[in-house]
């Protein structure tokens, strides 16, 4: 097995706006607070279930993916909506849940937007413009779909949908019924397809027979990009553009963003997941780490001094820990409860 | 009041709603242009356009999963399948997308929504236009399920179902839409069932038949031909199936002590094995014969017309299990 | 502080794991996150590192050893703790090769789910009669059976169907009755149909019956085990059999049957009391019996049902049982303190019968009720029952109807008490009548009316009328 580095092609990926000419100063700083508040989010839960103060559900780790889920939600207003799967953790924060809700949820605790049911990232607010997803991946966007069609009937026209899913689900037959519909009656959906190369073990090569990912847009007859999924400020720029698209009416987009899952599939899975991958692959991947690079990338526009761009900051870390103890400290939730929210008995009537 | 047909008056009673509520829509393969396969959502694109009467792709997993997500937003989606056997293509949306959004969202996110198409045999559909496949839903929480048997059930629980918070499966027995008729109310009497109330279709007190769908009207015909041989049979038109009226079944056992349970769907565990558990557990003390159950035959439903009439149950297996029944 | 180290779960489907080795030895100081013990799973190698700096004052699990998620490995001193404070628990044992019961100190995983279990059926008193013996049990019948011609148990043995069982547990129908019942089912078996036909006719005409089965107590057999210790010298436990065992069972179905209400009207007994007082030494010469109330108030009880038959009737089924006759139950409480519980021997007829008549019958059967020499028959088929708690001084109640009469008066103690007539006050005996009624027959109007026209009946009392 050699060493496969796919992301060769997105030097090909088509000629996109430098939406990022447009971002301040104080855009760039978030950007990159944003990038560290996800990889902090990450570590202290390995570390939390190693530990044993985690001590139910699996950790799904995002390590090496940060600047698609910052890149992805930079651009949207309060009024848009996302869809995020298991390792898109930070974006329910970026969307305005926060950091404290999203540690109980992965407790299980009753004050969880869950209230314990359901673990993990299988959690949302449509307040704030977030879809609950299921661990069917692929199934939420025909979800996503509906919530678009109900914008549609509400004359809502100027909202987007983030839907996001791995190149795995692409290959879901929900994936395709949702796609479909989405492309034929132009709705506002953006399709971030996080190709980090495996579905668990199961490499890109053995769900995906076209050479991108991004190939599948041509299916439905809608843009699909490939970016470098580690560089945040290509996935922002090839997201705006995606919608600008929507928003201006012309239905939905897939933007591949290609990165590598440096952890295993979940934290269960780390010894074995250097096992069905080749190591140089990790390291070489290891090597294209986002967030060294976006910091790089910043001290070189010489906009900033190095004391600007602490590693990590010390008030995302701060966040993350006020978020943890809060979790530890919430009450569990009563055996009883778990007989609630099966139905819904008020009177239904909607007018 | 209406005379209509069981068609008629589901066509009326999602009519009314629409016109009632902006909220509803209905979406479906074919439901706009050609008005629904057999005719269920005649005139409705003309009447609230193509944003509310949608003609889908052949997708029955999109078209439950828009369902979900229009809900989750607060509209009152109808999604057909345009023959219920089609709804495996769209199960994982039912039952693990709609079933489990109020649960997983603590209560935060409600599923109005109506998943309604035709179902059941007897019409010569063969495999794949004949199932009832209403027990696969029976078991998953946070559903519920309703089988009317005439048109004033069908309009009143429809408009029920519609205006119901939750995720509800309608079955709609083919072989009832234009055979039967019967009297509606006025649309002005804003007429609705509740879900999870039987109705006794005929008093009776030596044996109870407890039923639903097209079975209730094989039951009614069973019921009248063993009048004349002095068997009094109480008929349980159970309307919605789950969540189910155990009270009025358990009333009747009180009466009669003898029960026989009559579905259309094969007989290995189909609702009528709950109930008849159910009965077993809470009503021991009242049986004075074993209970009974007349269902289909293990097996597909076939075309021909003497491998149909084999497998599905007639109105002379009702007559035989109840003489039995009524002699023990 | 001492911390645990403790053995997490590492995926979904991980209950335990093996040490492989450990990377520090006891006494060796430990930084917090460095690795200390390697682990392996089914699914994962790995390392866990130290939660908490310090020395590594005991190692719990030795290499090898198997460990349940949740299991302590071992412990962390911290700096500046005493070495005595918080002795850690013993050493597990390695357990190698895994066994099936978990090491000791972890609790196993028990399933928590339990099926609501109905409760069963209470097992008859007369154990054997109800329950077809080893021989007799068949196997669950199947409908395909015609009526056996002769309408007797022919082969089948006593099968009795749940329903029939209950129905002749709640009658206290004995075996010989319940055999001398024509079975119409599959193969002669008595159907609930065929009880219930039964127990109608034997309330319409009271059939003679086998001479009196005072309660039969069985043999030192199998008593139940007693769920409770009794406390030593302070509490006993007495078995429920008998009368009392009947008595709970028929006032439970009675309670639970029956939708019970209750009236209360006040009575001016002043010429009862005055012509008792009078009259009660000549009754005894000239009658030979005691002169009490209670003949006064089973007249005019008697008297009022006819007029209102629906407090003297039954609902069977969906059928209501009207009479024109009375059967009045007369409750008797045995023993000196009524601890050997109650008898309600019945006066046939009670309407045909005069006072004197009624105060024989009453005397003699009260004496064979206590004497317990009174017959079956002479306890069953009231339709309506008197009962008199004012023999004890009770106030006022709410007596139980007996299951299946619609009715029962209770006659409550006679005091003087203050009452406005004719806008003064006047002293005079007053008692209260307490009807209990079931609603589902009779509703509130109806009872007042009939209980007005008994307390009528009581203050405008004339003898010889």
């Amino acid at each position: 097995m050699g060493t496969r580095v796919r992301n060769q092609q997105v030097a090909e990926a088509e000629k996109i706006t430098r939406y990022r000419d447009r971002l301040t100063k104080e855009d760039l700083l978030e950007i990159y607070r944003r990038m560290w508040f996800a990889r902090v989010f990450d570590e202290t839960l390995y570390d939390m279930k190693k530990k044993g103060r985690l001590r139910r559900g699996n950790v799904y780790g995002s390590r090496g993916q940060e600047a698609i889920q910052v890149g992805t939600s930079y651009p949207l207003r309060p009024t848009d909506f996302v869809s995020p799967i298991h390792r898109d953790m930070p974006v329910f924060v970026f969307k305005g849940m926060s950091a404290r809700q999203v540690m109980c949820q992965v407790w299980g605790k009753a004050n969880a937007p869950t209230r314990g049911k359901d673990s993990w990232s299988h959690m949302g607010d449509l307040k704030l413009g977030i879809i609950h997803s299921t661990s069917m991946l692929g199934s939420t966007l025909p979800v996503a779909c509906g919530v678009a069609w109900a914008l549609r009937l509400d004359g809502k026209t100027d909202s987007v949908i983030v839907a996001y899913l791995g190149e795995g689900a692409t290959a879901t037959g929900a994936f395709h019924e949702g796609m479909n519909y989405a492309a034929i009656h132009k709705l506002p959906i953006i399709l971030v397809v996080e190709n980090n190369q495996y579905a668990y073990s199961t490499p890109v090569e053995l769900e995906v027979p076209t050479p991108r990912v991004a190939d599948r847009a041509l299916g439905y007859g809608i843009p699909g990009y490939t970016v470098d999924g580690n560089d945040v400020l290509e996935v922002y720029d090839a997201t705006c553009a995606a919608i600008e698209h929507a928003r201006a009416g012309r239905g939905p987009s897939i933007v591949e963003c290609v990165t590598y899952r440096l952890q295993g599939h979940a934290d269960h899975d780390e010894t074995r997941a250097r096992l069905y991958r080749p190591v140089e692959e990790i390291e070489m991947w290891e090597k294209r780490d986002p967030l060294p690079r976006y910091r790089e990338y910043l001290l070189s526009t010489g906009l900033f001094s190095e004391e600007e761009l602490p590693t990590p900051p010390p008030d995302v870390v701060a966040e993350i820990q006020d978020a943890v103890e809060f979790a530890i400290q919430s009450p569990d939730p009563e055996p009883h409860t778990a007989l609630e929210d099966i139905y819904d008995e008020s009177a239904g009537v909607s007018r | 009041m209406r005379e209509v047909t069981f068609l008629e008056a589901i066509r009326l009673a999602m009519w009314e709603e629409m016109e009632r509520d902006p909220n509803v829509f209905i979406l479906g393969e074919d439901v706009g242009r050609l008005g629904g396969a057999f005719g269920v959502t005649h005139g409705f694109l003309e009447r609230f356009g193509p944003d509310r009467v949608v003609d889908t792709p052949i997708s029955e997993m999109a078209i439950v999963g828009i369902a979900v997500g229009a809900a989750a937003m607060g509209k009152r989606p109808i999604a057909e399948m345009q023959f219920m056997d089609f709804i495996s293509c769209g199960f994982d949306q039912v039952v693990n997308v709609a079933a489990t959004y109020r649960y997983r969202s603590g209560g935060a996110v409600s599923m109005p929504i109506v998943i309604r198409g035709p179902s059941g045999g007897y019409v010569g559909g063969s495999l794949y236009h004949s199932q009832q496949f209403e027990a696969w839903f029976f078991h998953v929480p946070g559903l519920k399920i309703v089988q009317p048997a005439f048109p004033d059930d069908a309009y009143g629980l429809m408009k029920a179902a519609i205006r119901d918070n939750n995720p509800v499966l309608f079955f709609e027995h083919k072989y009832l839409y234009r055979r039967i008729k019967g009297l509606i109310p006025q649309p002005s009497d804003d007429f609705i069932i509740p879900l999870g109330e039987a109705r006794i279709r005929r008093e009776g007190h030596h044996l109870s038949v407890i039923t639903y769908g097209a079975m209730v009207h094989f039951a009614l015909e069973a019921a009248h031909q063993l009048e004349s041989e002095g068997i009094s049979m109480e008929v349980i038109d159970l309307r919605t199936i789950k969540p189910l009226d155990m009270e009025t079944i358990y009333n009747s056992v009180r009466k009669t002590s003898k029960v026989l349970i009559v579905y259309e769907a094969p007989l290995t565990g189909g609702v009528g094995a709950e109930i008849a558990a159910r009965i077993a557990s809470e009503m021991f003390e009242w049986l004075d014969a074993p209970v009974i159950r007349v269902a289909a035959k293990d097996s597909f439903v076939p075309f021909a017309e003497p491998l149909e009439k084999f497998v599905l149950p007639s109105v002379d297996d009702i007559l035989l299990a109840a003489r039995q029944l009524a002699r023990y | 502080m001492a911390v645990s180290v403790v053995m997490p779960e590492l995926g979904e489907s991980i209950v335990e794991g093996t040490i492989v080795r450990w990377l520090k030895n006891e006494g060796d100081p430990v930084q917090e996150d460095e690795p200390i013990v390697e682990i392996m799973t089914d699914k994962v190698n790995t390392e866990l590192p130290a939660p908490a700096s310090g020395v590594l004052k005991r190692v719990l699990a030795p290499a090898n050893s198997i460990v349940r998620v949740g299991q302590e490995l071992a412990i962390i001193e911290q700096p500046g703790e005493s070495t005595a404070a918080a002795e850690p628990s013993e050493p597990v044992a390695a357990v190698s090769p895994p066994t099936a019961s978990p090491p000791e100190g972890v609790a196993p995983v028990e399933p928590k789910r339990v099926e609501p279990v109905p409760a069963p059926s209470p097992v008859p008193e007369t154990a054997g009669f109800y329950a077809p013996s080893e021989a007799e049990a068949r196997p669950a019948p199947t409908p395909a059976v015609s009526p056996a011609a002769d309408g007797k148990r022919a082969d089948r043995g006593l099968f009795l169907s749940p329903v029939v069982q209950k129905i002749a547990r709640e009658h206290n129908l004995s075996e010989q009755e319940l055999l001398s019942i024509r079975g119409t089912g599959a193969g002669g078996r008595i159907t609930r149909a065929d009880v219930e036909r039964y127990l109608a006719q034997r309330t319409a005409a009271p059939r003679p019956v086998p001479a009196p089965t005072p309660a039969p107590q069985p043999a030192p057999a199998p008593q139940p085990v007693p769920a409770v210790v009794p406390r030593e010298g302070e509490e006993e436990i007495i078995p429920l059999v008998g009368m009392r065992k009947a008595i709970a069972e028929h006032l439970t179905r009675s309670y639970q049957t029956a939708v019970h209400v209750t009236t209360v009207v006040q009575v001016d007994v002043s010429r009862l009391v005055e012509f008792r007082e009078r009259n009660k030494e000549s009754f005894q010469q000239q009658y030979g019996v005691r002169l009490t109330y209670t003949p006064f108030f089973i007249k005019a009880a008697a008297d009022a049902l006819l007029e209102f038959p629906m407090l003297n009737a039954s609902l069977v089924d969906d059928q209501i049982i009207v009479r024109h006759y009375v059967h009045m139950g007369v409750a008797v409480a045995l023993g000196e303190k009524g601890e050997e519980g109650l008898i309600v021997p019945v006066i046939r007829d009670a309407h045909k019968k005069s006072i004197i008549e009624l105060a024989r019958e009453l005397e003699a059967i009260a004496q064979r009720a206590r004497t317990k020499s009174i017959s079956l028959a002479e306890v069953q088929g009231a339709t309506f029952t008197l009962t008199n708690p004012g023999s004890y001084g009770a106030l006022i109640g709410t007596p139980l109807i007996s299951h299946p009469q619609t009715a029962i008066l209770g006659t409550y103690a006679i005091v003087k008490m203050p009452v406005v007539i004719n806008d003064m006050i006047a002293i005079r005996p007053i008692m209260h009548l307490c009807l209990s009624y079931d609603h589902r027959l009779v509703d509130g109007m109806y009872a007042g009316r009939f209980l007005q026209r008994v307390k009528r009946a009581i203050e405008e009392f004339e003898f010889f009328r």
